[in-house]
């Protein structure tokens, strides 16, 4: 959906996109199941082409379910980074304190 | 190349298939042109073929148990076939002791998994109808 919220994009592209912006690469059938999946959720609608890569684009629906995703995500990154500070502060020297814990 | 693909396909539902052969061809040629296409690949296109499957729904007139008291029917019935055969083999009176007890092994296992099943599908049924 991320991927999608820029532009319409075929299965090449989104896969592509995918890889340089989350690190992730999607096999061939991992994407199009996805793509399936989204699509009969009603979040993603492809659309018409002449050939046979067809572009898709988010629906209205995938656009507020990235929206609340992106939300939920953003409060856990606050959440954490607030706590790490926290942390942070209350153990002066992490080089002791925090050895052998795991991150 | 294309040939390859096809034969793939062959793991994903057929509704799955009809609608997204083409795309999915498509991008695995993709793949091939940019060299992105590895054997990792292949063993995700089943991987995912097979995880369709699982997901597929199933029309809502089958329930879970209706299902399973189907499997189990299915199963008796081989199992009938085969003690059948089985008898029907060793019908000549060359039988060694081995070949009886296996014989009236298949019987009987016929038997109780016919039994089982046919028990499993009234209970399905019953259940089905209660639920309406």
């Amino acid at each position: 959906l991320t991927s999608l919220a820029e532009g319409p994009k075929h299965g090449h592209r989104l896969s592509q996109d995918i890889e340089e912006f989350a690190g992730v690469r999607l096999g061939p059938g991992t994407l199009y199941g996805a793509l399936s999946r989204l699509e009969q959720r009603g979040l993603i609608e492809p659309l018409d082409s002449d050939n046979r890569r067809r572009p898709y684009r988010l629906t209205a629906a995938g656009l507020a379910v990235l929206e609340v995703s992106l939300s939920e995500l953003r409060t856990i990154v606050e959440e954490g980074s607030t706590r790490l500070r926290l942390g942070r502060a209350l153990t002066p020297d992490p080089e002791i304190d925090l050895r052998g814990s795991v991150p | 190349v294309r040939r390859r693909g096809e034969r793939v396909l062959r793991w994903y539902p057929r509704a799955w298939r009809e609608r997204y052969r083409d795309e999915l061809l498509a991008l695995v040629e993709d793949y091939r042109e940019s060299g992105r296409f590895r054997f990792r690949d292949r063993l995700d296109l089943v991987r995912a073929g097979l995880q369709l499957h699982r997901r597929t729904k199933v029309p809502s007139r089958f329930s879970q148990r209706g299902r399973v008291a189907a499997r189990l029917v299915g199963c008796a019935a081989a199992l009938v076939v085969f003690g059948a055969v089985t008898v029907d083999a060793t019908a000549a009176p060359v039988a060694s002791s081995t070949t009886h007890s296996i014989v009236i092994a298949g019987e009987r296992g016929a038997v109780v998994a016919g039994a089982g099943g046919a028990a499993a599908y009234v209970i399905a049924r019953r259940s089905n109808n209660s639920n309406k």
